[in-house]
C-alpha cells in the first residue's frame, strides 16, 4: 500500500515561485478581486500564506502584460481598493497555461509514479 | 478581515510608507506608480492586520521588487532640463556680477566666457546629479572633475578675455537680467517636478501638491544661491575697501 502524503504544505519556495503567478490569475478569473482576498483565496485553496511583498509585484507584471485590468475603489467599509479583473487575454493566457500545467504534472506523476524512478515506493 | 488598525498600527504603516516611498524614489519611479504602490499596501495593511515588515518585507527590498528599470527618457525632456539648468546658473552668474558691482561702486561686465560656461555648467547638472541618484560613483568623480577643470579654465580665460570683449552694462541691468533668467530657469525646473498622485487625488489635489513642490524646491535652489551671493557681495566691499 502507498505511502500517505504528510500534511499538505508548506509547499518548497522554488514550486510555490514556478506556479503562484498562474493561480493568481486563475483566482482572478473567478470574478473581480483585490489585493487582500486574492491572498486569502490562495491560502484557503492549499497554497499557504502569500506574503503581500510576493503577491503584489507579482499582480503589477500581470497587469503590465495585459493579462488583468486593475480599477481603484473608494469603500464605505474600508480603505480604498485596486479591483483586478482578468482581460480577454489574460483569459486566453490562463486557459493554455492551464493546458500546458495538466501535461506538465501529468509528466511529473508518471515520472514518479514509475518503480525504476522511486525504487517502488510510490 | 480587521477593522481600523490601532493608532500604534497607524503610525506603523505610515513610518513604513515614508520608507518605502523614499527608496520607490531613488529607484526613479513615477510618481503616480509611487501613490498606487502605497496605496495597495496601506490597504493590505488595514485588511490583514499583519505589520508592515512581516508582510512586505524590508521597504528597500520591496521597492527593489517592485521597480521596472527606470525608461530612458525622451530627448526632449533632457534638453529641457538642460536649458532649464543652464537657464539657473547663467541667472546666477549675472545677478552676482550685478549685486558685487553695485556694492562695490563698479560697472558690470556680461562677458561670453562666464556666459559659455554657466551655460555648459547648467546644462551638465542634471546629469550630474542623476548619477548621484543612480550611484554611479565613476561618472560622477569625472563629472566633477570635468567641472572643476572647467571651473579653473573659466577663471584663467575670463581674465584674459572678458576685459577685452566682455559687455559693460549697469550693476541694476546685469542684476535685473540675472533674476529674470534665475526665475525663468527655476519655473521650468518646477514644472517637470513628478509628484506622488495617490488613486482617489482629483486634479486640484495634484496640481496643490505641484505647487507645494515647487515652492520647496524653489527654497531648496535659491536658500543656498542667496547665501552665496551674501558672501560674495560681502567679501567684493570687504575687499574694496581695504584696497
Amino acid at each position: 500500500m502507498p505511502p500517505t502524503p504528510a500534511a499538505e504544505g508548506p509547499w518548497p519556495a522554488q514550486w510555490l515561485r514556478g506556479v503562484l503567478e498562474l493561480a493568481a490569475l486563475a483566482v482572478v478569473d473567478r470574478g473581480e478581486t483585490y489585493g487582500y482576498r486574492i491572498a486569502a483565496d490562495l491560502e484557503e485553496a492549499g497554497f499557504g500564506a502569500v506574503k503581500g511583498g510576493t503577491l503584489y509585484p507579482l499582480l503589477a507584471r500581470l497587469e503590465e502584460d495585459g493579462a488583468v485590468s486593475a480599477t481603484w475603489r473608494e469603500s464605505t467599509s474600508g480603505p480604498g481598493r485596486k479591483w483586478y479583473a482578468t482581460t480577454p487575454a489574460g483569459r486566453s493566457r490562463l486557459r493554455e497555461q492551464a493546458v500546458h500545467w495538466r501535461a506538465f504534472t501529468r509528466l511529473t506523476t508518471d515520472l514518479l509514479s514509475d518503480p525504476a524512478t522511486t525504487g517502488g515506493s510510490l | 478581515m480587521t477593522d481600523h488598525p490601532s493608532p500604534t498600527g497607524v503610525r506603523r504603516i505610515d513610518r513604513y510608507c515614508d520608507e518605502l516611498l523614499l527608496a520607490l524614489r531613488m529607484k526613479d519611479v513615477p510618481g503616480p506608480r509611487i501613490g498606487s504602490v502605497l496605496a495597495e499596501v496601506r490597504a493590505h495593511l488595514v485588511d490583514s492586520g499583519e505589520e508592515p515588515e512581516a508582510a512586505f518585507g524590508p521597504p528597500e527590498e520591496y521597492a527593489a521588487a517592485l521597480a521596472a528599470p527606470a525608461p530612458r527618457r525622451s530627448r526632449a525632456a533632457r534638453l529641457h532640463e538642460a536649458r532649464s539648468g543652464a537657464a539657473c546658473l547663467l541667472g546666477v552668474v549675472w545677478l552676482l556680477e550685478g549685486a558685487v558691482s553695485l556694492a562695490t561702486g563698479t560697472d558690470a561686465r556680461l562677458g561670453p566666457i562666464p556666459l559659455g560656461a554657466a551655460v555648459l555648467a547648467g546644462a551638465g547638472a542634471p546629469w550630474l546629479l542623476e548619477q548621484l541618484v543612480s550611484r554611479s560613483r565613476g561618472r560622477m568623480a569625472l563629472g566633477l572633475a570635468v567641472f572643476v577643470v572647467a571651473g579653473a579654465a573659466w577663471g584663467g580665460l575670463d581674465l584674459l578675455v572678458d576685459d577685452a570683449v566682455g559687455l559693460t552694462v549697469h550693476p541694476a541691468v546685469a542684476a535685473g537680467l540675472g533674476l529674470s533668467t534665475l526665475v525663468a530657469g527655476t519655473l521650468a525646473i518646477d514644472r517637470t517636478i513628478d509628484v506622488v498622485v495617490m488613486p482617489f487625488d482629483s486634479p486640484a489635489d495634484v496640481d496643490a501638491k505641484r505647487r507645494r513642490s515647487g515652492i520647496l524646491l524653489t527654497a531648496l535652489l535659491w536658500t543656498p544661491l542667496l547665501l552665496l551671493m551674501a558672501v560674495v557681495v560681502v567679501m567684493a566691499v570687504l575687499l574694496g575697501s581695504a584696497g
